[in-house]
């Protein structure tokens, strides 16, 4: 039997085969922030005010009247109720770092007993860690979500493929002193079909971090995907792994193995 | 004083035999006329219930010749695989930790999944019921390890017999009793797995595909109830690479198992269709037609496995008897894959993207849902 050891295709500074580390250049699409909510605020004196929140500054809470004027409270004046929303629901500035790493994925040499058939893929696996640092001083004891997607592009359609999503909460404490990290991997396979006609399967493309408060409101997006925006990154959002877009985010039917005569006939 | 006391102690001791003597008479003589009374009694009885058997006319045994169905062996027009006969010694190995089973990849570390346990949904199944009561349990077998994890002596001829002696032993899990089974079993709707390689299968079930797991010498054992309720009579056909056997009430229905080992782990008559189509990477066969009552469940139990490793497959589409079916370019008709509860989106994108377009009908309603 043929023997076929996919060679990485050339074009793509990604696709150098072997350990590559990555501290990604990333855009970081504007857009994410967020419209603070016209609330009414109380003191511990049962004063209230109607006004949104703009920011924390030496000790008080600076709020956006209706009619536009500024209003302040001292942070230790603040309702018990009021504090506790500042601290959960009220997003901390943050800021985003993603390092992708790809290496070849560790195989079962002896994955055929009979060893007649050797590898005739190539699979790398890419992991992202991604770092959520809190850079205001305000304590946060809210909880954000960080979403990372691991994108392919199919070489035999150049569509992309979503490869890797996972999710995670991020909790700022003590422990990690404002700087939250996670991991995430998935594979990405080059392969000779069985059809013995077509070269398959996704190469690494890049990744798409998001990150949202607890309301489900976008507060960063970070990638390094050049085509991708905040529309395009809601879209690939909705798609499921495996799922095939294009550059416009727009969903893709799934590429077909093709047709052959040559098959093995018993 | 002394005297008188003497006196009576001596007529006390003279007097207590002769008591004792007449007591102990007088017993002897009752027992020995109960006792024979008994014992006489007792043979009696026993003559009297004593028949000698009559004679018994036995006719002579005679000794049946098992009946061996010759078969009409095919030999095969030609084939590109090679086998090889002798075994690779590999070096001892600990089952990886799997304690992490299912996890997949959606898992991201330590997190939660974004949608849990369908987005980790494979070809296999998912790790919990999606249908409850119209599910197939998956339990996997690796005949390659013991059930401790350690590396067992198994090779072709080894799993061929165990495969035949579960056949043969009413589908028995207890063959495999002594090999290692993942704890983790998946839960499938559908049956349907078309060509990969054979070192994703075990990962499926919790076994990370990596250096310490031999993907070969392994089978999945899928169990399930099917029914109509407008009842019907139907067939399967398919392709197994290289173990494919379904069995319907209790009967083998479908041996699609690899060319050179079908009849070895099974016994089969070929069909007239057989091996007239390809499907996957080599040719469909066609198994027998059956008959389901209306409205009635029956249990049904799909055998899939993997002797050498490389590619593996498990292609089962159904034909019903009242149906035309459109044909696809080779002729061969376009038959529904068989499944029990409607093939979740992202599954069939996933059979999709290995299936050759025309060898399979992902999107028919025939459906074998019990509830």
């Amino acid at each position: 039997m043929k023997t076929c050891i996919i060679q990485p295709r050339n074009g793509s500074g990604s696709r150098k085969a072997g350990r590559l580390i990555c501290l990604a250049v990333a855009a970081l699409i504007p857009g994410g922030s967020v419209v603070a909510e016209m609330r009414v605020w109380e003191d511990k004196s049962g004063n209230a005010v109607r006004g949104e929140y703009i920011r924390e500054q030496f000790g008080s809470l600076e709020l956006r009247q209706p009619d536009g004027s500024l209003h302040s409270i001292p942070l230790a004046e603040l309702s018990a109720q009021d504090t506790d929303y500042l601290r959960t629901r009220i997003p901390p500035e943050i800021e985003v770092q993603v390092r992708t790493q790809k290496r070849p994925k560790e195989r079962n040499k002896n994955a055929s007993r009979a060893r007649f058939e050797q590898f005739s893929d190539e699979i790398n696996v890419v992991t992202a860690r991604v770092e959520v640092r809190k850079k205001s001083s305000a304590a946060f004891t809210g909880t954000l979500r960080a979403e990372v997607y691991l994108i392919g592009e199919e070489v035999a359609t150049d569509d992309y493929r979503l490869s890797g999503k996972a999710a995670e909460n991020v909790q700022f404490t003590g422990d990690n002193e404002g700087l939250f990290t996670f991991e995430n991997a998935a594979d990405f396979r080059v392969y000779e079909e069985y059809n013995k006609l077509q070269i398959r399967g996704a190469e690494y493309a890049g990744y798409l971090v998001i990150i949202l408060d607890s309301m489900g409101r976008t507060l960063a997006v970070e990638t390094d995907i050049s085509w991708m925006t905040e529309e395009k990154a809601d879209a690939v959002r909705k798609f499921h792994v495996d799922s095939f877009f294009d550059e416009n985010g727009r969903k893709r039917s799934v590429p077909r193995p093709l047709y052959y005569d040559s098959r093995i006939e018993f | 004083m002394n005297t008188v006391k003497k006196n009576k102690k001596k007529n006390l001791v003279k007097g207590t035999p002769t008591a004792v003597l007449v007591s102990i008479g007088i017993h002897l003589l009752v027992l020995v006329v109960a006792g024979g009374f008994v014992v006489f009694k007792i043979i009696d009885r026993e003559e009297a219930q004593f028949v000698p058997p009559a004679k018994v006319d036995r006719p002579k045994m005679e000794l049946k010749k098992p009946r061996v169905k010759v078969k009409k062996t095919s030999k095969p027009r030609s084939t590109t695989r090679i086998v090889s006969k002798s075994v690779a010694s590999m070096p001892d190995i600990q089952l990886p930790d799997i304690s992490s089973a299912g996890s997949g990849l959606s898992g991201g570390v330590g997190g939660y999944e974004l949608v849990p346990d369908v987005e980790g949904m494979s070809m296999f199944g998912g790790t919990k019921s999606m249908a409850v009561g119209n599910d197939f349990e998956g339990t996997f077998y690796s005949l390659r390890y013991d059930r401790r994890g350690q590396e067992t002596s198994m090779d072709d001829a080894g799993y061929k017999s165990t495969i035949r002696r579960f056949v043969d032993l009413d589908w028995n899990p207890f063959v495999f009793a002594p090999y290692y089974r993942a704890p983790q079993k998946l839960y499938t709707t559908q049956i349907f797995i078309p060509t990969i390689s054979s070192e994703f299968g075990p990962s499926k079930f919790g076994i990370p595909a990596g250096p310490e797991f031999d993907p070969y010498f392994w089978c999945v054992h899928y169990k399930g109830k099917i029914m109509r309720n407008e009842g019907g009579r139907y067939r399967f056909w398919g392709f197994g690479d290289d173990v494919l056997l379904v069995r319907v009430n209790g009967k083998v229905v479908l041996n699609a198992s690899w060319g050179d080992f079908r009849t070895e782990l099974c016994p089969w008559e070929r069909h007239e269709e057989d091996y007239k189509y390809f499907m996957g990477h080599a040719e469909a066969a066609v198994g027998d037609w059956f008959d389901l009552e209306p409205g009635v469940p029956v249990e049904m139990e799909v055998l899939f496995g993997e002797i050498p490793g490389g590619q593996v497959c498990a292609y089962l589409v159904v034909e019903d008897a009242s149906e035309d079916y459109a044909r696809n370019r080779q002729g061969m008709p376009i038959l529904p894959v068989f499944k029990t509860a409607e093939i979740p989106e992202r599954v069939k994108d996933k059979i999709r993207y290995t299936l050759i377009p025309g060898e399979a009908d992902l999107n028919s309603d025939l459906m074998f849902n019990v509830y």
